[in-house]
């Protein structure tokens, strides 16, 4: 190929003759990505013929796992036969009762045989923690160091308390889930290991370990959970898993992990202390023992998908394939 | 004296009340328009004409006023060249008015009017003889003591006038300080720059705010700092703003900078100024006004000066003015005597000159100056202005009027309009859309929000995400800003807006203006458009409407510097009866010419001109011969009067000899410059010079005419000066023996009818003329008849005493003049004609050609006459014979209604009645989807249309009735005959008509409209079009200067439009809808995310990547893609213009793709936004992580939809593509390292998890799944408008090619006979001089073969692939990938079978030469034969896969007869091998004088190809074309007509390829098979020539793999919809890649 003639040209100086370059004359090597239908047919077959297994994989997965999930809120404070408004109220009122006994006791029945580690979930729902108001209601600064406890900005309302900050400030720590499990297997407790739930980098990072909670959760209205004054921030897990929020209104959040294998038609006993109040807003409560694979949790939705796409992307090949035979054969 | 002329006829009209201005309106307004301005390139009688033809019945009415100056013309100065000059001043004046600006235009206007009626008034006296020569006048000034006295009266009303105008600049000469007393002048110091390093920062921001854009993001950013609104961080929002700003500061800095730095330059440039009576070298920018500047020679002039005196003691300077109004030639101005005997005596002058305040106008100067107790007035002779060159002046003394910023030169340099894209205003048609869109989205929310927050009502205190009420002390009770339901609402409202602000993508625009700057630089880099002869390259000075150039659908062009190169040349002469048309070869004529006529010549080279032209030989040696002889007199007459009878002035310079070599004739060689008004004049005298008459003295009395050495000394007792009545132009000539002659030349039609006709000699003489004159102008030539008389003293007496009358005469004087010059313009004896040459500039016809096929109607707007306007559209193939001329040209209204009614009714232009003739084909053209359909369509198709069985029309009309028909309700009429014809050419139309031209399309239809042109005169054109495009020819900057892009010449706008027009518009079309499509689908992504969040205009996304998403992420690869792809290589688009329809039916971007688009986006958001959702939905992911999911997804997914849009990919678009991703990827990572962030560490978690890259992995197919399958609309549109373009531009070609092929052969055959007959009357021994021209002929011969060759092959690769295209389905595109073509298999190594059945066998006497390079590769014994035979094979076998082989075998010893056997093809390209055909025309001679075999066959092989169809349909033909003749046989193969798709190609590029064929033809190698390079045309020099040769040397590379379905397959495309219409187009373009 004849390239940089126009670069021998002596008078390059002189004359205004644009250079020559590939570049500048448009006439870089170029590859046009031309489907031809041999290419297409490959490119479904070969994107049928993955995905297909990928699905099947993914929905095997989903398959293998195990969970348990218990709606306890309404069960928990029984209403009785009153209608849904008085119930309503009933409930809120409960909660709201600080004198109250909130234990409440549930039996489940593992469905299957469930490997050890297996994750205790708490669930909410309708529980918007991605709502602007509530997403901006911290200040990660504050909870980074020590000497910047009346950094409380985006704080508010729940800021200080008579002119003290607030430790761990805004809205989210106010509203700290607060409900306690405690679980047992044929009377014998089932411990949960609650080390170790929130992330590596929370901890390390962005909670600071000479943090201690101060004047939190002192004044009425209490949001949730109250924190032990003498623990660090950092070593807070709850309050740090509760701290990042969810994507979604409805979202699990881990509580903690059982670290033996649960058989098959065991009975758990669960001994909630259903403290948090959700009744107000109609949110749902719920527990969730659940196993993981390399999926994570259950779901679906991924795998029915590959399958599909796979199968349709399969389908279009083998007809291209058809009418491509046919046209060959006339 | 001389210049008083002009300030009497102005100060006529001024003085006078406005009454008579009112009484000469009506006649005065015709003036002004329907004066022909167009004056450089036409000649003096053009000009003359227009303006008696016009000005006829003002000029009865103001005879009076020119009076006085008729009385000079007694004086027998016969000098003209100063007349003509007032009407362009008044043609400029009237352009120059559009430019200014509101402001400046008022005054100008109300001057303007004056001025205008001062013109009128002057022209009036324009045919009349006018002293040039001050020193005549001079010596008039006794006699005229009653004119002097009226001068005296008028000059007193000027100054009168001059106080009117308020406040007159005061300039004290030689006095700066007191000039400038009051501060209130400007030093010279310009500054053209916008900013200073201060005035930077805040002029910029202010600039830049002005646009909306950037207003709409201050407002965003400004919105988004209140508290209850901050949706994204405060200083994030920011951002996007800052960064535009900045790289728009930059970019404005860097141009600032540059103009400061030529500024500089200029500021410092020195000019001799007058300190302390002593000139001095000062500083440009330290002149200021008053102060008295010497320019010497040569020097740019550096201010606005008023002529004090000059080296010569008459006072004149002559100037050159290129730089402002772009004349070449050198306009004269004077020095007032009163001054100038002043400045020459060498004393300080003092005065105080008064003068009108700076305005732009370069054609106008008032002022008077006051000299010791003395008014003189001042006029636009006195004045020098800045930019101008001092020329043939030793010095010139002038004091600074305007300086700096107030010069007109400086007035004049503001930038032209700004323009603004078509598709920038369809945009933001669009733009409108989506603000509907994003302000109902933002309802959406705001209303959600509204009955979420009614709902929640009670609970909206405690609710542990709300929380809207203290509960702390002090504050207890107090709402946490919280506003009230309502205002809570709108609060939700406006911070939506911020969320959703980049819906309406305000990045676009920086980033058109970005790729519109990479588009510039690619088109300025473009060496196809670059000049070399004026070493210019492509401009682009405007960069907002690159896309406009693909979408044009009238081209208005001037025809003077644009069409043709503005150059006269001296082209064929018949003199008495003969015809010299010696088209001198590049062998020179140095051996054809004899001693004598050397001799001759040498004579000659005493002088020296500019233009040197190549006399004929023959008639040289007529010359030489002694003055003997009828035909030798009426030679001699003949160049006496192409030298004498004009009006041009010889500039003679003298210089010592360079050489040694002719120092023999003695003397020094002296140049000589010819400055004419009228190009053509200056041919002829150039002409005349050249063939030993050289003209090199004229004055007011005599000539002085160089004939051949002997000095002639001419007197001229009159001259009769061209005009539109006569046509003719005469002077009469006393020689130096006392004869008297009339010499006259003058138009054909007017000069035959008063020949003599008494001899028969005559008639013999006069038919020979004629019918030469026939064959000039059906060339195009502009001809011209030359005939003389001589006068007895009877007669001359007579005509004296009448001319002296005439000329003195107070009324009627032109018609006396006229009865006068019939008298001896009558009885003449013919001489000859001329034939001059307006040179067309190179690839006019043939850019106008492909601009034609493209759909592009060209119109031709000039200023001259309408025979030379038809004869150069003819010869410009604007205009063809076949065409029906409807010429318009009525002198009042009705008649131009008439004529118009008329024409329209004969040709049944009537849109509706079109309609219904619509032929077949033009159906299939109409079958553009329906959504394309803009309201311009179906009268496009109506202009498409040619009249049924009249042919195509053509519309001629003049600037006269365009007068009547623009400012008339005759514009609707003119306008549907105009739309209808195919080619337009007004002639004789002024710089306003143009543009009114212009207007008239733009104003009635939608069609965008270009004009090109390269004076001043096209200025006012220039910036009415759409896209203006300037020459830089020879007429200067002004057009230049006005236009939006400039380039060297009318060629390049071929590729200008079709191909980087056509790119540009795909990708700014492209890249306008990819950016609605990339915002869109991010904006809803976020949309359905906030329907999730209760309506809290929350965002998943982290502030900064929602931000840096359309700078960073995204922004990159829109711009290399927008920059850099392209849909179809430039050789396609060269190909097929009709491509370049595209543009016209606004595919790459219309309502409809906005709509398509904004489907697509809605259901691509929805896939990317609910697959993560539903994928984590109950999961324990928490905002961040599902958000750095959601960015990442969005970014590839809108760069793969990029890349999967993308046409062509070279390293830079992958580099952006995939660069993107990784930066995005980068930034995440970036982002979440940060602790500070909430996001902190999300996506060391997320990449963690399988899921995550699937659920990436799934977003991106599922959707491009889509794609794939259902085309989008995009595509499908752009196939069906393909498809029937297509099929229409090849039924229409395929009858022009047979017309063509036609006319090539027969015109083959004539050449051929006339070999024939040269052959037979020279014997066969005779001189080599035969050798030359025979070798012309048949090179000749060959030419019409190869051309009527590749049009047949061009044919038939063109059907053939018309055939091949798959039927078309309606809509349903999906069709063509569901269809694959059948497979045929690689018959790579199966043509042993197919050699077989094509054998020929050839017994011959001798071994011979076939043309072909063999190569021998075998030698056997054959059983039963006493010779082996040889086994040949094509050389080219291997690199070119030519098939070809041959054997060879003596099959008999006495006398040896050989047998050949040819077996297969040639597929190589040697159809146009040069050693072939040099190597037959060496034959011939040889053969006739070497051999006795006279008839010994020479086969010229001219193999080309065979076909690349299917096997199964062997499309060979074998045409033979025998040429039989007593020595000479042509046996011409053609093989097979299948080779050249490009006709076109072949045709444009046969001149050079003839002038290349000495040059050995390029080697390439290249072996590989299936897909062949093809060299790209990178030099210049080769490039044609390797095009050339390219074509057949691709299909020929093709046809082994003629039925290979690699390559046939890949026509088919499932995606690239566009490729498989086509199937040339991918051939060139995969080769393309491959390489």
């Amino acid at each position: 190929m004849p390239s940089g003639d126009g670069s021998t040209k002596p008078s390059a100086k002189t004359s205004k003759k644009p250079q020559y370059s590939r570049f500048t004359q448009q006439e870089l090597p170029a590859c046009k990505p031309i489907l031809t239908p041999g290419l297409v047919m490959a490119a479904f077959l070969i994107l049928g013929l993955t995905f297909i297994p990928i699905g099947l994989s993914h929905l095997s997965a989903s398959d293998n796992v195990v969970q348990l999930i218990d709606r306890y809120d309404e069960a928990c404070i029984p209403a009785g036969n009153s209608n849904p408004e008085e119930a309503h109220g009933k409930r809120v009122s409960y909660i709201q009762d600080d004198k109250t006994d909130k234990t409440c006791t549930r039996t489940l029945t593992v469905p299957k045989k469930m490997k050890q580690p297996i994750f205790v979930y708490y669930q909410l729902d309708e529980f918007y923690q991605n709502h602007r108001r509530y997403v901006r209601s911290r200040n990660d600064q504050q909870y980074r160091s020590a000497g910047a406890e009346r950094k409380t900005a985006n704080c508010d309302p729940e800021a200080e308390v008579n002119g003290n900050p607030i430790v761990p400030c805004g809205l989210i720590a106010w509203s700290l889930f607060n409900d306690t499990y405690s679980l047992s297997r044929n009377d014998v407790a089932l411990p949960i290991n609650k080390k170790g739930i929130a992330w590596e980098s929370d901890k390390t990072s962005r909670f600071g370990a000479d943090v201690y909670p101060k004047n939190f959760q002192t004044r009425s209205p209490i949001g949730g959970g109250k924190l032990n004054e003498k623990i660090p921030l950092n070593q807070q897990e709850d309050l740090l898993v509760w701290m990042r929020t969810a994507t979604l209104p409805s979202f699990r959040k881990l509580y903690g992990r059982i670290e033996t294998d649960l058989e098959e038609n065991e009975k758990i006993k669960v001994v909630i202390q259903n403290n948090y109040n959700t009744y107000t807003f109609s949110g749902k409560k719920k527990l969730v023992i659940s196993t993981t694979t390399w999926i994570g949790g259950k779901n679906e939705f991924l795998g029915k998908v590959y399958v599909t796409v796979g199968g349709i992307c399969l389908l279009t090949a083998i007809t291209y394939i058809i009418f491509y035979l046919v046209r060959r054969g006339n | 004296m001389s210049s008083d002329k002009p300030l009497l006829s102005q100060s006529e009209p001024i003085s006078a009340p406005n009454t008579q201005l009112h009484n000469h309106d009506s006649s005065l307004r015709i003036c002004s328009l329907g004066c022909p301005c167009h004056i450089e390139s036409i000649t003096s009688w053009v000009a003359d004409e227009a303006q008696q033809c016009n000005l006829h019945d003002l000029k009865e009415e103001l005879e009076e006023n020119s009076a006085p100056v008729e009385d000079k013309a007694v004086s027998g100065d016969l000098l003209v060249r100063p007349a003509v000059k007032p009407v362009r001043k008044e043609s400029r004046s009237a352009e120059l008015h559009p430019k200014c600006p509101p402001v400046e235009r008022k005054r100008l206007v109300s001057w303007g009017g004056v001025m205008d009626l001062g013109h009128k008034v002057l022209e009036v006296s324009l045919p009349l003889p006018r002293p040039a020569s001050p020193r005549v006048q001079d010596s008039d000034k006794p006699q005229t003591s009653r004119r002097s006295e009226r001068f005296h009266q008028i000059s007193m009303q000027l100054e009168e006038n001059i106080p009117h105008h308020d406040n007159p600049r005061l300039i004290h000469i030689n006095d700066p300080k007191k000039t400038n007393d009051k501060f209130e002048f400007s030093g010279n110091e310009i500054r053209t720059s916008k900013y200073t390093l201060l005035t930077f920062l805040p002029k910029n921001l202010f600039i830049q705010f002005h646009r909306f854009a950037y207003l709409y993001f201050l407002a965003i950013a400004a919105l988004n700092q209140l508290p209850p609104l901050a949706v994204f961080g405060r200083t994030v929002s920011l951002f996007p703003l800052l960064f535009v700003l900045t790289v728009t500061a930059v970019k404005d800095g860097y141009e600032d900078w540059r103009r400061h730095r030529s500024d500089r330059n200029e500021n410092n440039r020195e000019a001799l100024v007058l300190q302390l009576d002593e000139f001095r070298p000062k500083r440009w920018k330290d002149i200021l006004p008053g102060e008295v500047v010497k320019i010497s020679s040569d020097e740019t002039i550096p201010c606005d000066m008023v002529l004090l005196g000059t080296s010569d003691p008459s006072g004149i300077a002559y100037i050159q003015t290129m730089n402002l109004d772009g004349e070449s030639n050198l306009k004269t101005r004077y020095a007032r005597q009163e001054t100038n005997k002043v400045v020459l005596e060498g004393t300080a002058i003092s005065g105080v000159i008064k003068c009108e305040q700076p305005n732009r106008n370069i054609y106008e100067f008032m002022g008077n100056m006051e000299l010791k107790g003395q008014r003189v007035p001042l006029s636009q002779s006195n004045i020098i202005l800045r930019g101008c060159q001092l020329k043939n002046t030793d010095w010139a003394v002038g004091v600074v009027v305007y300086a700096g910023q107030d010069t007109k030169a400086m007035l004049n340099s503001a930038m032209s309009p700004a323009k603004r894209s078509r598709l920038e205003t369809y945009m933001n048609r669009e733009t409108l859309w989506l603000s509907t869109f994003l302000l109902s989205m933002c309802l959406v929310v705001a209303i959600g929000m509204c009955l979420w927050l009614k709902r929640n009502k009670t609970q909206l205190d405690t609710l542990p995400y709300y929380r809207k009420v203290y509960f702390q002390k002090g504050k207890e009770g107090k709402n946490y800003t919280f506003y009230g339901i309502p205002l809570e609402t709108f609060i939700s409202f406006l911070s939506s807006i911020i969320v959703f602000q980049i819906m309406i993508p305000i990045s676009l625009y920086i980033t058109m203006e970005l790729v519109r700057l990479g588009q510039s630089y690619f088109m300025i880099g473009d060496r196809h458009m670059y000049d070399s002869s004026s070493n210019s390259r492509f401009q682009c000075r405007s960069l907002n409407i690159n896309e406009d150039l693909g979408q044009i659908r009238y081209v208005f062009s001037d025809k003077t510097g644009t069409l043709t190169e503005n150059k006269m040349e001296f082209r064929k002469a018949s003199i008495w009866g003969k015809n010299y048309d010696y088209v001198y070869s590049v062998a020179g004529s140095s051996q054809y010419t004899d001693a004598a006529v050397e001799d001759a010549m040498a004579g000659r080279r005493k002088w020296k001109l500019k233009s040197e032209i190549t006399p004929d030989p023959e008639l040289m040696k007529l010359l030489y011969k002694d003055l003997y002889g009828e035909e030798r007199i009426a030679a001699h007459d003949f160049f006496l009067t192409l030298a004498a009878c004009n009006t041009v002035i010889p500039i003679v310079t003298e210089s010592p000899l360079l050489s040694g070599s002719e120092s023999s004739l003695g003397d020094s060689q002296i140049s000589i410059d010819y400055q004419g008004e009228s190009p053509d004049e200056q041919a002829l005298v150039a002409a005349a010079s050249a063939y030993g008459y050289t003209l090199f003295e004229r004055t007011s009395g005599h000539i002085m005419i160089d004939a051949n050495g002997e000095k002639l000394r001419l007197d001229v007792l009159g001259l009769h000066e061209f005009d539109s009545v006569r046509k003719r132009m005469s002077v009469v000539i006393r020689f130096p023996d006392n004869t008297i002659k009339v010499l006259v030349k003058g138009a054909d039609t007017s000069m035959f009818s008063i020949l003599k006709k008494d001899h028969p000699d005559d008639d013999r003489i006069s038919h020979a003329t004629q019918s030469h004159l026939n064959e000039y102008s059906s060339e195009g030539l502009r001809t011209l008849v030359i005939a003389s008389r001589d006068l007895t003293s009877e007669e001359l007496m007579e005509w004296q005493h009448m001319y002296e009358d005439a000329s003195t005469s107070l009324t009627e004087r032109s018609i006396k003049l006229r009865q006068t010059a019939a008298l001896i313009e009558c009885n003449l004896t013919l001489l000859g004609a001329t034939a001059i040459e307006d040179k067309l500039q190179e690839g006019v016809p043939e850019a106008i050609e492909s601009l034609r096929q493209a759909g592009i109607k060209v119109w031709v707007l000039t200023g001259d006459k309408q025979e030379t306007a038809i004869s150069i559209g003819l010869s410009c193939r604007l205009l063809t014979p076949d065409m029906h001329q409807i010429i318009i040209n009525g002198n009042s209204e009705n008649e131009c209604r008439k004529l118009l009614c008329d024409a329209k009714a004969k040709y049944l232009v009537n849109s509706a009645s079109c309609v219904e003739k619509i032929t077949e084909r033009e159906k299939d053209e109409l079958q553009v989807p329906s959504q394309m359909k803009s309201s311009n369509m179906p009268q496009h198709y109506t202009a498409q249309n040619d009249v049924p069985g009249l042919g195509p029309l053509a519309l001629i009309i003049d600037g006269n009735s365009l007068v009547y028909i623009l400012e008339k309700d005759l514009e609707t009429e003119l306008f549907d005959l105009a739309t209808s014809c195919r080619v337009v050419l007004c002639c004789r139309v002024a710089p306003l008509q143009k543009a009114g031209i212009v207007d008239l399309i733009k104003g009635r239809t939608d069609d965008m409209t270009l004009a090109i042109g390269d004076g001043a005169n096209d200025v006012s054109m220039i910036q009415m079009a759409d896209v203006g495009v300037g020459i830089c020819g020879q007429e200067g900057r002004q057009a230049v200067m006005a236009s939006d892009f400039a380039m060297g010449q009318f060629r390049f706008l071929k590729r200008l439009l079709l191909v980087h027009g056509h790119w540009n518009y795909q990708r700014i079309g492209y890249l306008v809808l990819y950016n609605f499509y990339r915002n869109a689908v991010f904006v809803l992504m976020l949309f359905w995310y906030i329907l999730y969040t209760a309506f809290s205009t929350t965002s998943a996304l982290t502030d900064w990547s929602s931000v840096l998403y359309s700078v960073v992420y995204t922004s990159l690869p829109t711009i290399v893609v927008g920059i850099l792809d392209k849909d179809l290589s430039h050789k396609t688009l060269l190909k097929y213009p009709k491509l370049y329809a595209a543009g016209h039916r606004q595919e790459s971007y219309n309502m409809s793709l906005f709509w398509i688009t904004m489907a697509d986006t809605f259901w691509q958001s929805l896939v990317l936004f609910f697959v993560p959702l539903l994928t984590y939905r109950e999961s324990t992911i928490d905002i961040w992580s599902l958000g750095s999911l959601w960015t990442i997804a969005v970014v590839i997914l809108v760069n793969v939809h990029l890349a999967m849009d993308i046409q062509r990919w070279v390293y830079l678009t992958h580099i952006a593509i995939w660069g993107s991703i990784i930066v995005t990827y980068g930034c995440i990572v970036v982002l979440d390292s940060i602790p500070a962030f909430p996001n902190y560490g999300a996506i060391y978690h997320l990449v963690k998890s399988p899921v995550y890259w699937l659920s990436i992995l799934l977003i991106t197919p599922l959707l491009k799944y889509v794609q794939i399958c259902l085309p989008s609309g995009i595509q499908a549109s752009k196939l069906i408008g393909s498809r029937s373009c297509l099929l229409a531009c090849e039924t229409r070609k395929q009858y022009s090619d047979w017309q063509r092929v036609i006319g090539e052969l027969s015109r083959g055959r004539e050449v051929a006979d006339q070999l024939r007959l040269m052959l037979r009357q020279s014997p066969i021994d005779s001189s080599a001089t035969l050798v030359l021209p025979a070798q012309g002929l048949v090179s000749k011969i060959l030419e019409t073969f190869t051309h009527s060759l590749s049009i047949l092959s061009a044919a038939a690769a063109d059907s053939d692939e018309v055939s091949q295209l798959p039927p078309l389905k309606s809509e349903d595109s999906g069709e063509s990938c569901k269809t694959p073509p059948p497979p045929t298999k690689d018959r790579r190594g199966c043509y042993k079978r197919r050699r077989s059945s094509e054998t020929r066998t050839k017994d011959t006497a001798s071994l011979f030469e076939d043309g072909h390079a063999w190569r021998k590769y075998g030698q056997k014994d054959i059983l039963n034969a006493k010779h082996p035979r040889n086994y040949f094979r094509c050389t080219h076998k291997y690199d070119q896969g030519c098939q070809a082989t041959k054997q060879v075998q003596k099959i008999e010893d006495d006398p040896p007869l050989f047998r050949t056997t040819y077996h297969g093809h040639h597929t190589c390209k040697n159809l146009f091998n040069p050693i072939i055909s040099h190597h037959h025309i060496n034959n011939i001679t040889m053969d006739d004088n070497d051999n006795d075999n006279d008839n010994s066959p020479i086969m010229w092989s001219f193999a080309t190809t065979t076909s690349h169809s299917d096997v199964s349909h062997p499309k060979s033909t074998t045409t033979c074309v025998l040429i039989n003749d007593s020595s000479c046989t042509a046996d011409v193969h053609i093989n097979n007509a299948d080779a050249d798709a490009d006709a076109g190609g072949v045709k444009q590029e046969n001149k050079e390829l003839e002038s290349q064929m000495i040059k050995p033809p390029p080697s390439s190698s290249s072996s590989s098979h299936d897909y062949f390079v093809c060299p790209d045309d990178h030099d210049d020099e080769t490039s044609s020539l390797k095009k050339f040769k390219s074509a057949p040397y691709e299909l020929g590379a093709f046809s082994p793999a003629g039925s290979n379905s690699d390559v046939y397959s890949c026509t088919e495309s499932t995606h690239s919809m566009e490729m498989d219409i086509i199937s040339m187009a991918v051939f060139d373009d995969f080769f393309d890649f491959k390489s």
